[in-house]
């Protein structure tokens, strides 16, 4: 049996891995919580506001996520860089 | 020679790695020409020499974001100020026990008690004294939120201080940049530029254009020249009908109202559209119940026998009414407890007084009705600025990373990382799509279950 906590602490470092774009740590919390959603799980009405938040967060960094992706795959192979030589050190 | 200069490089990387607007350098090895002696070639070597890559793209997207959180955090600051006012938090949202929804029960409260003893001394005296606690929570909530306003102007002042203090140094660096007239890397000098952009979004929404000789024109997000080329347009404020406004450009327009991103941005959306907002409803609050207070005192006999005078001074509409309420006695006599020719022991009137507390006094709503509503909005904006810096203080740390591991990269390892990156969102993405179905289970099955 696991406890709505358990589903926080996920949100949030789901929301802080992806931020840095932590592909290791992603895959774990992707295993983590496939494990919880398979066992017993007590969600309390008092949290599922904070979880709410958390899911509306997460929800909107992946949003943002996805056009960053997009960009960069767009941008990928382009000459969209500037390049200059240093002077002599 | 070639292989110290990549050392040097290298060395030069590490060391620079926690300065702002550094960007790193990798080696570019060119061959020297060949010497042929006697029929043979001979090679001389390879040269090496530092280069810094970046990319203009995913740097204005850095930019950009930094613009839209600034906005969102300076917002989000705001908002929880006046949370405070009204003495609302994350885990303490019901009206009725902020001091407002306190106050306002008191009051109407105090004429239930009138109900049983119209003609009682004290129990007069504690309709008084409820109606003026009423009128010093709406005199105070008014002043902290003008004083939450008067703090917004002086943070456009001292926003647009270091507006100024930047474009100047961009405008300058862009000289230097286009004349080659410094003894500095040139390299150095676009790091400086840049790191100089960057602060300048954190103050105000930017639109930027390169122009001839590497230079750098940049504008408010509404149009209003900053910098063009070597030359910096400062801004500057003034008060227009009581209210600070920021002018920009060359002619020196008025730039307010379309100003968008940085801290000015998150300022002006505050001030300008949500606070008059909040103003505006707890003017309302007041002045709705004040008036039919009023109103419903004078269809009564007071305790001298007289036709009911107003309790509340009022301005004449609701502008203002929260700010400027007043009782207007410190006799006890004014209230109208009695209809008329009941007689002094009479109380249809305080019935009527303590009924209003379940009549449409504000629109088509009761008081605890609206005051419910009202913080509620105030609670739910707050959440939702909350909710959106945070989403994009993360999205800002996102690009900054993609666009630090993508610096100086080869197409190879960029196609890794984007690899990487595509695999990392479809993790979150799987998180994501399970807490939705997990919460989805736990609202239907009700409070405190299971979800199998």
């Amino acid at each position: 049996m696991a406890s709505d906590h358990a589903l926080v602490e996920v949100l949030d470092e789901t929301i802080s891995a992806l931020s840095v774009l932590d592909m290791s740590r992603l895959e774990t919390l992707e295993l983590q919580i496939a494990g919880i959603a398979g066992v017993r799980l007590i969600v309390h009405q008092a949290e599922m506001n904070l979880i709410r938040a958390k899911r509306d967060v997460l929800e909107g960094v992946l949003h943002n996520s996805a056009s960053n992706l997009s960009a960069l795959n767009r941008l990928y192979g382009r000459d969209t860089r500037d390049s200059w030589e240093h002077s002599a050190r | 020679m070639a292989d110290q200069a990549a050392l040097n490089v290298t060395a030069g990387n590490v060391a620079n790695q926690n300065t702002p607007g550094y960007t790193r350098q990798v080696v570019s090895w060119q061959q020297t020409d060949a010497v042929t002696l006697s029929g043979q070639v001979y090679s001389t070597g390879i040269t090496s020499t530092a280069v810094s890559q970046r990319s203009r793209i995913l740097e204005q997207r850095v930019q950009q974001q930094t613009q839209t959180q600034a906005q969102s955090g300076a917002l989000e600051s705001a908002l929880q100020q006046v949370e405070n006012i009204f003495g609302l938090t994350s885990s303490a949202t019901s009206a009725s026990l902020t001091a407002l929804g306190t106050a306002t029960d008191a009051f109407f409260n105090s004429f239930s008690a009138l109900e049983a003893n119209p003609s009682d001394a004290a129990t007069r005296q504690s309709v008084l004294a409820a109606a003026n606690n009423l009128v010093s929570v709406f005199n105070s909530s008014a002043n902290q939120l003008a004083q939450v306003t008067s703090g917004l102007d002086q943070q456009i002042v001292s926003v647009t201080g270091q507006i100024n203090t930047l474009t100047s140094t961009i405008a300058s660096l862009n000289q230097q940049i286009a004349h080659g007239d410094s003894q500095a890397d040139a390299g150095v000098l676009e790091d400086q530029r840049q790191y100089a952009i960057t602060q300048l979004s954190q103050y105000v929404g930017l639109n930027q254009m390169t122009t001839e000789a590497n230079g750098i024109t940049l504008t408010t997000s509404n149009g209003a020249l900053l910098v063009s080329g070597s030359q910096s347009y400062a801004m500057s404020t003034t008060l227009v009908a009581g209210t600070i406004h920021v002018l920009a450009g060359g002619g020196g327009q008025d730039v307010t109202s379309g100003l968008t991103g940085g801290q000015l941005g998150g300022i002006l959306e505050a001030r300008d559209q949500k606070l008059p907002g909040y103003t505006s409803a707890l003017d309302s609050f007041a002045y709705g119940i004040a008036s039919a207070v009023n109103a419903q005192n004078a269809l009564g006999v007071d305790g001298n026998g007289n036709p009911g005078a107003a309790i509340f001074s009022l301005p004449p509409t609701s502008a203002s009414a929260a700010g400027s309420i007043q009782v207007t006695t410190s006799d006890h006599q004014t209230i109208a407890a009695t209809a008329p020719g009941e007689g002094a022991a009479g109380n249809s009137n305080a019935i009527a007084l303590a009924d209003l507390a379940a009549a449409n006094l504000v629109g088509t709503q009761t008081a605890t009705g609206f005051l419910a509503s009202f913080l509620g909005q105030i609670g739910n904006d707050t959440a939702g600025a909350t909710t959106n810096n945070t989403v994009q203080q993360a999205t800002l740390t996102q690009l900054t990373s993609q666009r630090n591991a993508l610096s100086g990269v080869s197409l190879d390892e960029e196609a890794s990382n984007l690899t990487q990156y595509q695999r990392s969102y479809e993790a979150a993405a799987k998180v994501f799509s399970i807490v939705n179905t997990i919460m989805a289970s736990a609202l239907n099955l009700g409070v405190e279950t299971t979800v199998a």
